[in-house]
């Protein structure tokens, strides 16, 4: 008997590859970036609470951006959803066709994103308020990008077989990323718009 | 029945149905996604970084000490700061990550981590932030100190490079820590072996795992600070996010720091619990009593850490509660309880024999007396008034000397032994050599006895000792000996990776876990027949009901001249 195989160890049936691996490890990374989020709106909130002046107070910002970056996510949201059911369906282009517009999109977020950024006018050192909006906006833009490239990779990945209506598992750990980056947006949207 | 002493070749590659394509092809280094490789380039890196922030340390101990040293253009306090920095961040966790990289899929029964070559870029990741970290105390003035009471003072004449590189390298660093526990959370919930539930995990598993849990929440907190940071100096003007209005931005960073500082004081020393209740267990030649408690435990550890938080923030008096030190004294629960849980396994071990002394457990019962010692120490403190801040010029730290003396001793030092009792009792594994005995034997000795010459005069200095010049030279001859123990260390590490030190047999030490279980070193795919799990101790169990109870202790590995194997 070799020394390798240890005369305490049992013969087992070969394991199958464990399932919702992908998927945990987004939602893990997810809820870290969750938490990133969280300190930054932390920061806001405290240092607005403690400020005797606080710009964000008198700043002049327009709604009408955020919306439409929210609109852009729900848009986001549904597309790669479709890709999900499409994918159900084994319906293969139409699945390509969604992950293409959520690649589409998410380029429109990042886009708008950036706008929003030198729309607001002022910059990352005028203020504190400044400081912290910025860094807001430079997070949930980093989460989008993260969200760019796990499209993609899905993307090459169903393009190249290894995304199949029986293991679909990638693009639903996509979807579930793309929602979460929705949510962190609205987080930020009230935040800085709303609670200013 | 017999071990034939046949062993597959180092690298080789059986004909196990589950190898991975990846490994069938050769792998080299650079581009290897082997867990086992990863998790050794993590181990000897970050020993690489110990000793060299050891001999940081001591470089700050000297510029206080008038012994002509001139340290232009780094000032103390930032040798100081790196020495801190890399103690922290470029050693002890990329050790915790590396060990727990290597051991924890052999500790599960699995044959590879969740996401192998997420591993593997998190080590490339960590390598390029500590670079940039350490260009950055290069290039120039670094504005900037982890234990700052703010993390980067309102620049003066502009942001500088070193400070951009500074914060830049931190941030790629916490980001590959982040990455390594998101990994090693989801092997452990994924990937376990048929028949191992949570409980009956092995001790190490549990500690990494809420380390990593731990590391998951807190990280991020770091990472927004220094986004805010990193804004603040590059863009910085006269009005920045810190100096316009000090006490309510100075807060944020306080208590940013505080919600990863507190409870990443208390994560370092977690991983180090669970090798201690592994080396107390094969040293005791039985498992741990109460095995379920005691993963409890560890995970209450990591849970209380984050309690730690509420205590009174120092500089800012920011937040004071009346109750600060009760988040903090629970924290002591746990390891007090563990201590117990140790006690007991090595008296219930007795029945099997004495104990098996070696040097992973005399590393381990030193870093345990260092932690006694200091909590002896902050009791005397609280009692007799000691001023913490007092004797920064000496630490060369932003900390008060006592308070240096504390971090050094809790966070540094006892962890650092408690490294070399991991390498000392899983390096055959790893290897499939015994480390140097002497090198370790000059570790353990220049490590513990630097470690308590280096932090006595701190400590001196903190309850009111004048003697500033005279102490900080006992402190620089304590800072170089535990310089010259890590490098032991480090040299120890590296020779076993070269083939040197006596061969190893798969089980040495006896032990109870399933790591052992595979050969020294293990194969590509771990094992060649996937092992079924039905206690905590799997081997235990396994080696006790395959002899008759009289024969049990015979029935252990036995070493040359015919002594019980594990005599180390």
């Amino acid at each position: 008997m070799s020394a390798s195989t240890s005369p305490l160890a049992l013969e087992a049936p070969r394991r199958e590859e464990p399932r919702g691996l992908v998927t945990l490890g987004v939602l893990l990374g997810a809820a870290a970036g969750l938490v990133l989020l969280g300190g930054l709106v932390a920061a806001y909130l405290g240092v607005r609470a403690n400020s005797p002046e606080w710009a964000g107070a008198d700043a002049d910002l327009d709604n009408y951006l955020g919306v439409t970056v929210a609109v852009t996510l729900v848009m986001v949201s549904v597309a790669v959803e479709w890709a999900n059911y499409a994918t159900a369906r084994a319906e293969r282009r139409q699945a390509v066709a969604a992950l293409l517009l959520v690649l589409g999109l998410g380029v429109a977020f990042l886009n708008l994103v950036w706008y929003t950024g030198r729309q607001l006018g002022f910059g990352p050192a005028s203020s504190p308020h400044g400081t912290a909006v910025w860094a807001l906006l430079g997070v949930v833009g980093a989460l989008g990008a993260g969200g760019l490239v796990l499209a993609g990779a899905t993307l090459a990945r169903l393009l190249g077989g290894q995304v199949t209506r029986g293991d679909a598992e990638p693009l639903r750990a996509t979807a579930w990323y793309w929602h979460l980056v929705t949510l962190a947006w609205v987080v930020v949207f009230f935040v800085v718009y709303v609670v200013q | 029945m017999t071990i034939t002493e046949e062993r597959p070749a180092p690298g080789s590659v059986s004909a196990a149905e589950d190898v991975p394509a990846a490994v069938a092809r050769r792998e080299t280094w650079f581009d290897t996604s082997d867990h086992k490789r990863v998790g050794q380039l993590y181990l000897v890196s970050a020993l690489a970084f110990g000793a060299a922030a050891a001999g940081l340390a001591a470089a700050a101990r000297a510029a206080g000490a008038d012994v002509g040293l001139d340290a232009s253009p780094l000032t103390a306090a930032r040798l100081g700061d790196l020495s801190g920095t890399a103690f922290a961040l470029l050693f002890l966790a990329p050790a915790w990550v590396g060990l727990g990289t290597y051991l924890v899929p052999l500790q599960i029964g699995a044959a590879r981590l969740a996401f192998p070559r997420l591993q593997a870029l998190t080590y490339w990741a960590y390598l390029a932030g500590a670079g940039v970290v350490v260009a950055a105390y290069a290039a120039g003035d670094v504005r900037g100190g982890l234990l700052r009471r703010v993390a980067v003072p309102a620049p003066v004449g502009g942001s500088n490079l070193a400070t951009q590189l500074w914060v830049t390298g931190l941030a790629v660093v916490a980001l590959a820590s982040l990455a390594a526990a998101l990994n090693l959370v989801a092997t452990v919930l994924v990937l376990r072996a048929p028949g191992l539930t949570f409980p009956r995990a092995a001790p190490f598993t549990w500690a990494t795992f809420a380390t990593s849990a731990g590391v998951l929440l807190a990280t991020p907190v770091f990472l927004a600070g220094l986004v805010l940071a990193y804004l603040e100096h590059r863009f910085g003007g006269e009005l920045t996010f810190y100096a316009a209005d000090r006490d309510a931005a100075a807060k944020v960073w306080q208590h940013a720091m505080w919600l990863v500082g507190r409870p990443e004081v208390f994560l370092l020393g977690l991983p180090a619990l669970g090798v201690v209740c592994e080396v107390v267990a094969v040293a005791a030649r039985r498992p741990l009593v109460a095995p379920k408690v005691v993963g409890g435990l560890l995970v209450a550890f990591a849970a209380l850490a984050f309690g730690a938080w509420a205590q009174g923030i120092r500089a800012t008096r920011a937040l004071v509660l009346p109750t600060a030190t009760i988040p903090s004294t629970l924290v002591a629960v746990p390891v007090g309880l563990l201590v117990l849980a140790w006690l007991g396994t090595l008296a219930q071990g007795r029945k099997h024999g004495r104990p098996r002394p070696g040097l992973a457990l005399a590393f381990a019962v030193s870093a345990l007396l260092l932690w006694a010692g200091a909590a002896a120490n902050a009791a005397v403190a609280a009692l007799v008034g000691v001023d913490a801040e007092s004797g920064a010029s000496l630490a060369a730290a932003p900390l008060g000397a006592w308070s240096t003396a504390q971090v050094h001793v809790v966070a540094f030092y006892a962890p650092a032994l408690v490294v070399g009792a991991a390498l000392f009792h899983w390096g055959p594994k790893v290897w499939g050599r015994h480390p140097s005995a002497a090198l370790g034997g000059l570790a353990f000795v220049a490590l513990y006895f630097g470690a308590l010459v280096d932090v006595a005069p701190l400590a001196l200095l903190g309850y009111g000792n004048e003697n500033r010049v005279a102490l900080a030279r006992v402190a620089l001859a304590g800072a170089a000996l535990a310089t010259l123990g890590l490098l032991a260390l480090f040299l120890a590490a590296l020779g076993a990776a070269r083939g040197r030190g006596r061969e190893a047999d798969a089980d040495p030490w006896a032990g109870h876990t399933l790591e052992w279980a595979t050969s020294s070193p293990p194969p590509p795919h771990n094992f060649d027949a996937l092992p079924e799990v039905t206690s905590a101790a799997p081997l235990f169990d396994r080696r006790m009901s395959a002899a008759p109870a009289a024969d049990a202790v015979a029935a252990l590995p036995r070493g040359r001249g015919g002594r019980t194997r594990g005599a180390r």
